[in-house]
């Protein structure tokens, strides 16, 4: 769920680096080009992320209203991803090998004509399976630099850090207690190094 | 350059030390604590709390649910090596009040509620959008206040003579109370 429902969950992440000055132009370009494709239009992947309108997961024609509301730039990354169950692949490929020892009248397959059967069968599975589609908005302040992405999973920050980077080529700094401390500390004009070396709260007194 | 995971390892502490020195401030100081230069605002545990512990057997998670005795129990529970992972918070400021559970290893914040807001008006269809945003972002910003005024505390000459004793008590009274 995204910034407009009741409720979210969020991580944080800072864009580092200053926008080059005909950014909005640029960007529109490259989130155009880096917009969502779907796993139709490549049959042999498992996988495609890309962006999407913040409040339609399905349509990834972008205009510059679509993409700027001053001073937010806002997108969606969808992620579609094919699987095919290992009960289910198991079942097919038993049907599979069934079929091939009655049609060639032979009680053994050998281990690697095994595998073959079963890398066929995969990808006949795959491409009956229908994908599960998903969506995380991204709401990123253009004078702040602060970004808020409607997701707290690892692999889905994975996702979403290597397209904003292949996007916008700016650095991306994830959030955290450590960067956090850090960016004050410098906001601060206090040596960051030290965040280093706070050390833990010693929550128990030492018996003197 | 450190990597991710190595700087979220050594500096795990930094998240969970904040959520107790929240906790501690807004157990004694009447959930009002000074977020800045002229504000302050209202924290409050509310109802749920995860503490791990490193055991034998693996990683052990407690939850806590509900009543104060209860959480004095966690409170005391800390000084026994369980670490506080993530607790929900109610923020009060101003006329505006947010809930949402914070994650002390990422600083993550889940099940995040805004103050409600008027629903989508057709004539201004960003409206929604812009005001939820507002939101999200002035509470975001008195946790950032509140995370730097903790770091200031903390490396402050006083923070080992003044505020920690009252914090090693705190946590002592948590004993035998539930």
């Amino acid at each position: 769920m995204g910034f407009l429902a009741r409720s979210v969950s969020f991580c944080r992440y800072r864009a580092g680096d200053r926008l080059p000055p005909d950014y909005r132009e640029n960007f529109l370009k490259r989130i155009q080009q880096f917009a969502f494709r779907s796993l139709d239009e490549r049959p042999y992947a498992d996988r495609s992320a890309g962006w999407v309108k913040l409040q339609d997961v399905y349509d990834s024609v972008f205009t510059e209203s679509d993409v700027f509301k001053d001073p937010y730039l806002v997108l969606a990354l969808r992620v579609d991803v094919k699987s095919v169950s290992p009960k289910i692949l198991t079942h097919y490929c038993r049907q599979a090998e069934d079929q091939i020892r009655a049609q060639e009248e032979r009680a053994h397959i050998s281990k690697e004509r095994r595998r073959e059967i079963r890398e066929a069968v995969h990808a006949q599975l795959m491409q009956r399976a229908l994908p599960r589609t998903a969506s995380y908005d991204m709401v990123w302040n253009l004078d702040s630099g602060n970004i808020y992405f409607s997701s707290v999973q690892t692999r889905t920050g994975d996702d979403f850090s290597e397209l904003f980077l292949k996007t916008f080529e700016l650095g991306l700094t994830l959030v955290f207690p450590f960067t956090l401390a850090t960016q004050t500390f410098e906001k601060r004009r206090w040596d960051p190094t030290e965040v280093e070396h706070l050390p833990p709260l010693q929550l128990v007194k030492e018996a003197v | 350059m450190k990597d991710i995971l190595s700087q979220v390892g050594e500096a795990a502490h930094l998240g969970r030390d904040f959520l107790i020195w929240l906790w501690f401030m807004s157990d004694t100081h009447g959930e009002t604590i000074p977020a800045g230069a002229d504000e302050t605002v209202e924290i409050a545990f509310d109802g749920l709390m995860t503490l791990k512990a490193d055991g034998d057997q693996g990683e052990e998670v407690v939850s806590c649910l509900g009543t104060q005795a209860l959480f004095k129990e966690a409170r005391f529970a800390l000084s026994a090596s369980r670490k506080i992972a993530q607790a929900r918070l109610r923020l009060h400021s101003g006329d505006d009040t947010w809930t949402f559970v914070l994650d002390s290893t990422w600083m993550n914040f889940r099940g995040f509620k805004t103050p409600v807001v008027a629903r989508q008006d057709a004539e201004d269809p960003d409206g929604l959008f812009f005001e939820k945003m507002l939101l999200l972002e002035h509470a975001v910003g008195l946790m950032d206040r509140l995370y730097e005024r903790f770091l200031e505390l903390r490396r402050a000459p006083d923070w080992e003579s003044a505020v920690l004793p009252a914090l090693q008590s705190w946590i002592r009274e948590g004993r035998g109370t539930a």
